[in-house]
């Protein structure tokens, strides 16, 4: 039978391969054995070649299993796919976009190649530079130093997971025309006689610039918070690869299942802002300032698709989930911690008497 | 340098311009412009003898028409020091320049811990520039003498000098835990959202190509102008503008 998953495995020794953080070649953690993008990425693209092959096959016939077990509602198995172990032989469960993945069972890297079909290839990846170690020690730093944390939560704290993800991403490049309006004001301050006189002047001011954007990164991942993604903002371009598989191994991957038409509102809205800054900002000796007309063109706007790499971990108090990523290059760590109330409420009171106190040996010193 | 020519300037004006004044050492009342009737003199002299045996201050009126060549506050302190020296807990005169149209009440060291500066002179101010301006001296030295004898029964009493009366401590209790309040609610909010750094990317600032952004109009045209008119605050109806004080002295004056 074919395989229909396809294992980056060492070619000395056997052993599972994988993309260390930080390295330029694929790595045998247990032989020692380096190897160049290249090698791997030849060695292993007829297999995956065969390997989508084999899925389309098992999917066109097999055997008749209609009596074992119940059927699955059309809802529940939309987006599962199952796929073997190409290591041991265990049936994978993976959703519909994941394209890279490792076996619950041995835990081997695994590359689900058919799911690169029907769909764009990414144009560059950004290949992991953090480990989960310091995934890790980021979560224990963030935790430093706030004070409404519960005790139990870092006391019991034990991760439910941490996976190091490339999520797909739109890289918008765009070159912007745009104008605004402004009304604004400045005032001049001055005696006369026995008047304190405010001279307030009015102006109607109109700007109009270019403006060039480069490589603004929308997520293509529902399953991805828009907002997480944004706050691990900015990768470093810099060291941007072209894409290939080789550096998938040892990470969970997913496809976009939101495309480039459709997130092209978010970009355009990041670009409107920043240009009307710009404008705005050329408004000098002016004290106050309105927008009342704009408008911003995109004149030639480019969109590039890549892998970005995200570390997530994920943990439960009281039953609640509690996520927190951070950007698998920078380190840039985000997340939301659960609130202890009853230590808002003593620091609370305990600022409100101590202010009090203050303010009112201070005012009574002036005026009592 | 310049402080001893001024120390010596001033020794000079005090022997050539106070010689009523020397003649009159020691008497409580030196009316060198004449500015009192013999009787209102002696009134006076009566009155500041009976506050003498109530306080223990010595009090000194003393009138001159000269041109000075110091301020009135550096001359009174100056007869503070040279003349009236002898009160047992203190010392004060009352100067009145009629060439100049300027008043000042000048106090020795113990009798600034008892008269404030701040709220004494001016309220004994209060009292005197009225009948000054009416050039009603016996009037000015009758309201000196009465205000005086109020602060100093107000100092023998409660062992403070009298003050401008304060805010109730209640309004002061009030807008304490106003603020306390505040702070309260702006403390929690810091810490609160110390706990989540997940923000909203709004602009593309970061993604800017570097010099890119180049202005291509700007245009400015004025549209109107408001006038606003706000009648300044009136001067303070204060009466003490200059003052002498200094470690030594304390007291203040000005213009009738």
């Amino acid at each position: 039978m074919g395989k229909d998953s396809v294992s980056y495995k060492c070619p000395c020794c056997g052993a599972p391969l994988s993309f260390l953080p930080g390295h330029d070649k694929v790595s045998c953690e247990y032989c020692g054995n380096e190897f160049e993008v290249k090698t791997v990425e030849d060695l292993y693209a007829k297999q995956e070649s065969l390997a989508a092959k084999a899925e389309a096959a098992k999917e066109s016939g097999g055997w008749k299993t209609d009596e074992a077990g119940s059927e699955w509602g059309e809802q529940e198995t939309t987006g599962l796919k199952t796929f073997t172990c190409e290591s041991c032989g265990a049936e994978i469960v993976a959703d519909e976009n994941t394209i890279a993945t490792e076996c619950c069972y041995c835990g081997n890297p695994t590359m689900l190649p058919q799911r690169f079909s029907g769909m764009l290839k990414p144009d560059y990846v950004i290949p992991f530079k953090k480990t989960k170690e310091e995934a890790v020690t980021a979560l224990k730093a963030f935790y430093k130093g706030k004070k409404l944390l519960p005790d139990v939560f870092t006391a019991n704290n034990r991760m439910e997971s941490i996976q190091g993800l490339y999520v797909p991403f739109w890289l918008f490049d765009s070159k912007v025309d745009g104008a605004a309006e402004f009304k604004t004001q400045r005032s001049l301050v001055y005696d006369d006689g026995d008047d304190t006189v405010t001279e307030t002047s009015f102006y109607d001011c109109q700007r109009s610039g270019v403006a060039e954007f480069a490589k603004i990164p929308v997520d293509g991942s529902t399953k991805m918070d828009d907002t997480y993604m944004e706050s691990i903002e900015p990768y470093d371009y810099t060291e941007m690869q072209p894409f290939t598989t080789a550096f998938l191994p040892g990470y969970l991957a997913e496809k976009y299942d939101v495309n480039a038409e459709d997130s092209i509102g978010r970009a355009d809205e990041r670009v409107d802002s920043s240009m009307l800054e710009l404008l705005s900002g050329t408004l000098e000796n002016y004290e106050s300032q309105e927008l009342t007309n704009s408008y911003v063109n995109k004149l030639d706007g480019q969109v590039k698709y890549a892998l970005a790499p995200v570390w997530i971990l994920t943990t439960k108090y009281e039953d609640t989930n509690y996520t927190f990523m951070m950007n698998g290059q920078t380190g840039k760590f985000v997340g939301k911690l659960p609130v202890d109330k009853g230590k808002l409420q003593k620091y609370r009171i305990m600022s409100f008497v101590g202010a009090s106190a203050v303010v009112f040996a201070l005012l009574y010193g002036i005026l009592g | 340098m310049k402080k001893l020519f001024k120390i010596m300037l001033l020794t000079l004006t005090l022997c050539l311009t106070m010689t009523t004044a020397w003649a009159a050492k020691a008497q409580e009342v030196a009316d060198g412009a004449g500015v009192l009737t013999p009787v209102q003199k002696t009134k006076i002299t009566q009155q500041i003898q009976d506050m003498y045996k109530k306080h223990q201050i010595g009090i000194a009126f003393v009138s001159i028409k000269e041109d000075i060549k110091v301020k009135e506050g550096e001359f009174a302190n100056g007869l503070l020091d040279k003349i009236y020296n002898n009160g047992a807990k203190g010392n004060m005169v009352f100067l009145v320049n009629t060439k100049s149209r300027k008043w000042y009440v000048a106090t020795d060291k113990k009798v600034k811990a008892m008269i404030s500066d701040k709220y004494g002179i001016e309220s004994l101010g209060q009292k005197i520039v009225p009948a000054l301006k009416k050039n009603d001296y016996n009037a000015a030295c009758e309201n000196f003498l009465k205000g005086t004898d109020e602060l100093l029964t107000y100092y023998e009493k409660n062992g403070k000098p009298m003050a401008e009366e304060g805010t109730s401590p209640i309004i002061l209790l009030g807008g304490a835990l106003v603020a306390g309040a505040l702070a309260a609610f702006g403390y929690g909010s810091y810490l609160k959202s110390s706990m989540n750094n997940v923000v909203p990317a709004a602009e593309a600032s970061y993604y800017m190509v570097k010099d890119s952004f180049a202005l291509e109009n700007s245009m400015d045209t004025f549209l109107y102008t408001t006038f606003t008119r706000v009648p300044k605050a009136k001067e303070s109806d204060k009466t003490v503008t200059d003052s002498s004080s200094d470690d030594d002295h304390g007291g203040g004056g000005g213009g009738y």
